[in-house]
């Protein structure tokens, strides 16, 4: 994974490389100290207020964040850039509209359906990693391509506001 | 396809509650020999088109709207349909 960028261009390195695509959780789950850099910048330029993410020892038991949004429809989506593999230095970008990061519940009631996770697991224990659900898989076509030991993300045809 | 290998479950808990009736595992490639995993399967069987023609590939349509159900193909993928 590359940076994040923001409709204002405003850019989030991120600090985990590997992403990891999971149709059984609803939410994403990522490393604590993204999500908190995340969360600022989100605080700060487009006047959203949340829950502080708090360091998740193990197990994927987490609670999402309930959030204030000033102005929901001007939330902007992230551009998010990913790699092929580790020699791949351009990528792909990928815009992500902000349904599939932040849920409208109405009266400026929204929730982050990001979660601060820093879960380590089997062949990359000690790295940190994005976990995209469902909110990430409604936007992102998935192709798993075992011949060529390849998944291919393309935006789906299911439309978004943002 | 016929001819797949499968495993029947005769007793199974706690998962009486959810609306499926069996599990179909996505992994790539099996690590029981004599068991190969379903997405070996299609390919070496081929379905509808014969050996080879299928290929060890899937993909998955998940729907924004509660009224419309997500889709996934086994054995390719269909751009026109499920991607802008």
């Amino acid at each position: 994974m590359g940076p994040i960028e923001f409709g204002d261009g405003q850019k989030l390195d991120v600090g985990s490389k590997i992403m990891i695509l999971d149709s059984g959780v609803s939410y994403a789950l990522i490393p604590t100290e993204d999500f908190n850099k995340l969360s600022e910048i989100l605080s700060k330029n487009y006047g959203v207020t949340c829950q502080k993410g708090e360091r998740q020892e193990s197990g994927s038991q987490v609670s999402s964040s309930d959030c204030k949004c000033k102005d929901y429809s001007a939330l902007p989506s992230l551009k998010l850039t990913v790699m092929a593999n580790k020699d791949d230095k351009t990528g792909k970008a990928l815009a992500m509209p902000r349904e599939t990061y932040m849920k409208d519940k109405g009266n400026g009631a929204c929730k982050l359906m990001l979660n601060p996770s820093d879960m380590q697991i089997g062949a990359h224990y000690g790295e940190t990693q994005w976990v995209m659900g469902d909110q990430f898989m409604q936007a992102f076509y998935t192709i798993y391509d075992h011949e060529k030991r390849r998944v291919g993300l393309v935006a789906s045809s299911n439309t978004f506001d943002s | 396809m016929s001819g797949a290998t499968f495993l029947a479950v005769d007793e199974a808990s706690d998962i009486d509650k959810d609306r499926f009736s069996g599990i179909v595992g996505l992994s790539p490639l099996s690590d029981v020999k004599r068991m190969p995993a379903f997405v070996e399967q299609i390919a070496e069987l081929g379905g509808v088109g014969g050996k080879n023609f299928i290929k060890p590939t899937f993909s998955i349509y998940l729907s924004n709207k509660e009224s419309e159900p997500g889709k996934i193909t086994f054995g390719g993928y269909d751009l026109a349909k499920y991607a802008q």
